[in-house]
């Protein structure tokens, strides 16, 4: 007799019951809206059917395949970019007290405006275009990912530095090789945090510009009355976000292996 | 007395070389329509009228955004800590309201409420209470469960590991989301006059720009900052009293 194939007792043993209540929030949640919009209750000005954003979903298909990767072109050059020189601010001004000491004032100036507040500038100070953009989400990431750096670079024990000095490490090298791979798995949080700002700062940049984008789509749909396109705009940067935050802490994890 | 004096000097040159380049730049016209800091300064001294009642729009929607938004994220985070299954069953709006980037909501309200307090107020509202949310719950699931196993060993209730355990375990991290909700509901509040609002920082801002007002945005930014930061650093005094016995203030 052949063996049955196993399916049920696979996804007992693979499925968490857990999960599958996460699962069934989902439905449920994609039954409220179905209810809401097709009976009437919400006017469909308010809030249009699934049906309805699906069909705009398979006409606007291309034109959202490149705002999309517009967008996400935005994001992620800005998040590396604002990152990037955050964390080596940090290792700079973690290298030499002089260094931490002149860029500490302006540092303590610039970090508590509200990143938000510095979009409307984008336009006047470099126009239209990718430039702008990348600014105001580079300027978002900036801030954080430099505290967060510099609060991990000092929580590195002393003993690593120690231990390094003992083998004949030079100073450069227990700051390379020793002192900046403790430091990164401390600024995973920090840069989680960096990322939801990219791309709030890359939609507001859209919002604004005109230049193309997720965030010209949600807008467009906005002033022209286009429930359907607006919705879809919005669902689209839920997923993006969600999808880049989970693919960002994965990656970041495994490329930290050493931490755990 | 070198080591005393040497790092002061290093910390006012940086504040002067700051305000000097600024000077350099506007002068010569590096960035462009920068103004010079004096002309900023100006602003406040010979048109303080508008930017007052402009920031005391500001200051009021995201005051009342702020205390339901933060009160609704503590209720209900609360009310999903309680077991295990309702934590499972919302996990998905959990890990969405963790990384969903707010501002993409603000024409979704603006469609809904309409232009002004009756759309702004309730954005400000969401976004205060996704931060308030995630955060406090990240910190009841974060309680060591030895506290519990303690509580259990000693013959508590249900009830009394919620209330004698769980909730001061978790104020110290409910602060921490209270101080991020309060340096950021301003913020938000200004995203959202940005879309529609004829009064607040946001508004004063965009009209800025078109009018190529430079120095009264640069003053209308300087607002939302003191905003910000005088409502953390608020949060951050009075509480600091219901945290003294904790080993760490901001998680």
């Amino acid at each position: 007799m052949l063996r049955p194939p196993g399916v049920v007792s696979w996804l007992r043993r693979r499925v968490n019951p857990l999960f599958l209540l996460g699962a069934a929030n989902l439905v449920l949640l994609f039954l409220l809206w179905l209810g809401l919009s097709e009976s009437g209750v919400v006017p469909r000005l308010f809030l249009p059917s699934p049906a309805e954003v699906l069909t705009r979903f398979g006409q606007v298909r291309g034109e959202l395949a490149e705002n999309t990767g517009l967008t996400l072109l935005r994001v992620i050059l800005g998040f590396g970019l604002g990152c990037g020189l955050g964390l080596a601010i940090a290792l700079l001004s973690g290298w030499s007290r002089n260094v931490q000491r002149a860029l500490e004032p302006v540092v303590q100036i610039l970090k508590p405006i509200p990143p938000i507040a510095i979009a409307p500038f984008t336009l006047l100070w470099f126009g239209l275009g990718l430039s702008g953009i990348l600014f105001l989400v580079a300027w978002g990431c900036f801030f954080i990912v430099l505290v967060d750096a510099t609060e991990a670079i000092r929580n590195v024990p002393k003993v690593y530095g120690w231990a390094a000095s003992t083998l004949g490490a030079t100073r450069l090298q227990t700051y390379l090789r020793v002192v900046l791979p403790a430091t990164l798995p401390g600024i995973l949080g920090g840069l989680r945090v960096a990322l939801v700002i990219a791309f709030n700062q890359a939609l507001l940049g859209e919002f604004n510009s005109a230049s193309g984008g997720i965030g010209e789509i949600i807008i467009k749909g906005y002033r022209f009355n286009r429930v359907d396109l607006l919705f879809l705009g919005v669902l689209i940067m839920v997923v993006l976000a969600v999808v880049a935050d989970q693919v960002l802490t994965y990656s970041f994890r495994r490329a930290v292996r050493w931490a755990n | 007395m070198r080591f005393v004096r040497f790092p002061s000097v290093v910390t006012v040159g940086s504040l002067v070389g700051f305000v000097g380049l600024w000077f350099v730049a506007s002068t010569y016209h590096l960035i462009p329509y920068l103004p010079t800091p004096i002309d900023v300064v100006l602003v406040f001294v010979e048109h303080p009228g508008p930017l007052l009642s402009h920031t005391l729009h500001t200051l009021v929607r995201g005051l009342v955004g702020l205390a339901f938004g933060s009160a609704l994220g503590v209720l209900v985070a609360l009310f999903f800590g309680w077991n295990r299954y309702i934590r499972a069953f919302f996990m998905p709006t959990v890990v969405a309201a963790k990384s969903i980037p707010v501002l993409a909501l603000i024409p979704i309200f603006i469609l809904w409420f309409g232009i002004g307090e009756k759309s702004i107020v309730p954005f400000v509202v969401v976004g205060c209470f996704f931060i308030v949310f995630v955060i406090s719950i990240e910190a009841i699931a974060n309680v060591p469960t030895v506290y519990v196993w303690a509580a259990s060993a000693m013959g508590a209730s249900g009830t009394q590991h919620y209330t004698r355990v769980i909730l001061p375990a978790i104020v110290p991290g409910i602060i921490g989301g209270l101080r991020v909700a309060a340096a950021s509901a301003f913020p938000l509040t200004l995203a959202a006059e940005f879309l529609g609002a004829q009064q607040g920082l946001g508004y004063y801002i965009i009209k800025g720009v078109a009018l190529l007002q430079v120095p009264e945005m640069i003053a209308g930014v300087v607002g939302v900052t003191a905003l910000a930061v005088a409502a953390d650093s608020a949060v951050r005094l009075t509480t600091g009293r219901l945290t003294s016995w904790s080993e760490r203030v901001v998680p």
